[in-house]
């Protein structure tokens, strides 16, 4: 259901309200009155939790807010005092290295499972259950603290390792493999992407294939040159939503470092950042801000996406 | 999933839209609450919840006024306060925590409490020491519920199987570095004698800096001490860290006595700083013991007793008089401090102790005759009062726990890391003006 009003949202050509009245006229605009009507739960809910606090929290970013007493505007100021921000870098940082290492790794185990599943196993439905579970439990708590448990300084990560005589780190304590926990931590709830290249794979046109095995070409071939181009709108459709997904991560960070982005801000996400700034330090004004730049950023990723497809995404018609 | 509908605005955002809705729900609150009743908001544990709610029964007793308690856990508290406040609907009475008063205070937000001074809350039951735990720029906003002095804690049965003595109340910094270091020779590979403790603001520099006649803050909100009492401190540190006298920084990251996910609690440190023998006795078969933190060179302990938690009164309350009634009630009431006994700290008077006394467990009494030992040495110090922690503390003391494991991970060199210190803390005291 999210990944629906996921694609909505990414899709710029469809503003929904804006389209229907350009066509009003007489008896139509009868009609039209009462599907607003029932589209008035949606819309309320829309203007009520998005789209005012979208444009509050814009006014907010320009202003200087504790939450207690009221904004004092201060212009850009808030915009100008994040680059100088040396914490704020460094949350840059972390979130582009995570996000650029956890997306690709999400998307290689997903289609790599996905490849295998399709092969015409038995239990199909159960193994595709199983596999999409981690994701079921996705951004939960309980998921974190669990993972916390897993790579802790007596986990079981450290206790297997000990199976061999290796003394393992303290993963999560030490700087050099926290954040490489939270991407394995990403990397292992494939399930959605998953779903969605098992979906794709299903409708691949098989004659091609047939073609692919007459003319003796091998699995490596046949997988590069033929289901990779065919299933790349899965990919890009997969790309377009991880990436946003993982600019947004924001509970594994919260529970792995105690809510602080720790050891050494080595785990300091951007949301997790903005949430100290906001809540944390009280400086809503600097926070909206922030938000406003990672909007500002995620838009860019998307934009490029959305470009570069045209080289690269084949659609069948 | 959408981009406008998770994370990213929703913590902006909810927060406006919690605050439209705070708005929406404020007629529900403030219908009910003539003057015969008022909202009372805490975070605590369970222990705190039953002592809390006991104490209250007792107060719609005697006074009639009914009391709508809402309990948490400090996760989120002061977020969902924040909200409230911003929306102009707070609870009548909530908990506060010692170091944010003075955040609150400077936004102008909390009741003065002078005009209920001596009448309706006797403040004079409390220890002298307490009284000014809520007291920023002259004028009361807090009154403190419970007290304590932080210690340090220790497991007996591990200095048992060493066959080295325990630390003894007279002990000094040198002491505590021969003892750890001895204790981490006796405990073997991967473990410890103490924990690192650079860090610990409260519970460890604070005292050191006591004990050279500096403090955390000066009374202004300020800075108490140079960059250079910073470096001997990391030094200090850095020096039983390289003697593996202290735990390496990795194993910073699970010091929490709550959940007892504590090295202490796993036998790979014999002693650390700070709070918790209460939550943490139970959860290990050895036995646990406090002691004072190590003394100067000079014998003084620079002890600086803690406020615990106050309980301050918005602004806006709607019940102020009643509120003010409660608060009077948790410090000076007998039966209610019967009914809350120990499980929301020591309490902060001495009345209240001698009413307790005889209904104390064997960790209770431990707890107590520490606190009596300590109250009576820190009194030899001579030294005055700490000041409150000023607006921006928390973002202060965010620095601290930032350069001490920068130096710790030897990402930083001393000098680097206090002047990474100086700005920060500078700048977040500065900006909470």
């Amino acid at each position: 259901m999210s990944e629906n009003s996921g694609v909505a949202v990414l899709d710029p050509p469809v503003p929904e309200e804006a389209a229907p009245p350009v066509r009003r006229k007489g008896k139509r605009h009868k009609h039209n009155l009462a599907g607003y009507g029932f589209l008035a739960p949606w819309l309320i809910g829309l203007f009520a939790f998005t789209l005012i606090p979208m444009v509050y929290s814009l006014y907010l970013s320009l202003t200087k807010f504790n939450l207690l007493t009221a904004p004092q505007w201060i212009g850009f100021d808030n915009y100008v005092r994040l680059f100088s921000d040396e914490r704020y870098l460094q949350s840059i940082k972390v979130t582009l290295l995570y996000v650029v290492t956890s997306v690709p790794l999400k998307l290689a185990a997903a289609l790599l499972v996905a490849v295998a599943l399709n092969r015409g196993l038995k239990a199909l439905g159960f193994y595709r259950a199983t596999f999409y579970l981690p994701s079921l439990l996705g951004a939960s708590v309980a998921v974190s603290v669990m993972w916390r448990q897993i790579f802790s300084r007596d986990g079981l990560v450290n206790q297997f390792l000990g199976l061999f005589g290796i003394q393992g780190s303290d993963w999560i304590g030490d700087p050099r493999y926290a954040l490489w926990t939270l991407v394995l931590l990403s990397g292992w709830q494939f399930g959605t992407p998953m779903l969605i290249f098992l979906a794709g794979l299903k409708q691949l046109p098989q004659d091609l294939y047939e073609a692919a095995a007459i003319d003796g070409a091998g699995r490596f071939t046949v997988f590069f040159k033929i289901t990779l181009p065919l299933l790349s709108p899965m990919v890009f459709f997969n790309l377009v939503l991880e990436t946003i997904n993982a600019f947004q991560t924001f509970t594994p960070a919260y529970v792995i470092s105690n809510g602080l982005g720790g050891p050494i801000d080595s785990t300091l996400l951007y949301t997790l950042y903005l949430y100290l700034k906001g809540f944390g330090s009280m400086q809503m004004g600097y926070a909206s801000a922030m938000a406003w730049v990672l909007f500002a950023v995620i838009g860019l990723f998307t934009a490029i996406y959305f470009w570069s497809a045209r080289k690269w995404v084949n659609y069948a018609d | 999933m959408s981009i406008s509908r998770r994370g990213l605005f929703g913590l902006a955002g909810g927060l406006a839209a919690a605050s439209v809705a705070g708005c929406g729900f404020a007629p529900t609150n403030s219908g009910g609450a003539a003057n015969n009743s008022l909202t009372f908001r805490w975070w605590g544990g369970e222990a705190r919840n039953k002592a809390y709610q006991s104490a209250l029964q007792i107060f719609t007793q005697k006074n009639g006024t009914k009391v709508d308690p809402q309990f948490s856990g400090y996760d989120g508290y002061f977020n969902k306060l924040n909200t409230e406040f911003a929306g102009g609907n707070p609870p009548d009475l909530f908990q506060m925590d010692t170091a944010l008063v003075s955040t609150y205070a400077a936004k102008g937000v909390l009741t003065d409490l002078g005009s209920f001074i001596p009448n309706t809350i006797h403040l004079d039951t409390l220890y002298s020491a307490v009284r000014g735990a809520g007291v920023v720029d002259g004028k009361t906003y807090g009154v403190p519920s419970g007290s304590g002095y932080a210690p340090v804690l220790y497991d007996k049965t591990v200095f048992e199987q060493a066959k080295i003595p325990v630390p003894a109340d007279t002990w000094t910094w040198d002491d505590f570095g021969r003892i750890a270091g001895e204790m981490s020779k006796a405990m073997g590979q991967g473990k410890y004698g103490a924990l690192d403790a650079s860090k610990d603001d409260s519970g460890a520099l604070q005292p050191w800096l006591r004990q050279r006649g500096k403090d955390l803050y000066t009374g202004d909100g300020k800075l108490g001490f140079t960059k250079d009492d910073l470096a001997e401190w990391f030094a200090l540190w850095d020096k039983l860290r390289k003697a593996g006298a202290i735990c390496p920084p990795e194993m910073l990251s699970n010091t929490d006595s709550a959940t007892g996910n504590h090295p202490l609690i796993s036998g790979q440190i014999a002693m650390t700083t700070g709070w918790g023998l209460a939550q943490m006795a139970p959860l290990t078969q050895h036995a646990l013991d406090i002691v004072v933190v190590p003394r100067g060179s000079n014998g003084k302990t620079g002890q600086a007793l803690s406020g615990g938690v106050l309980l301050c009164i918005p602004a806006k309350s709607k019940n102020p008089e009643a509120a003010a009634k409660v608060i009077d009630l948790f410090i000076s009431d007998v039966d209610a401090i019967k009914a809350m006994g120990m499980s929301r700290g020591i309490p902060p008077s001495g009345k209240a102790l001698e009413t307790l006394t005889p209904t104390l467990t064997a960790s209770d009494k431990r707890d107590v005759t520490y606190a009596q030992y300590v109250a009576d040495e820190v009194a030899k110090d001579g030294l005055p009062n700490a000041p409150t922690a000023p607006p921006g503390y928390n973002d202060a003391k965010t620095a601290l726990d930032s350069a001490a494991k920068q130096v710790a991970f030897g990402k930083m060199s001393i000098p680097d890391a206090v002047a990474q210190y100086f700005r920060d803390a500078e700048a977040a005291l500065q900006g909470a003006k």
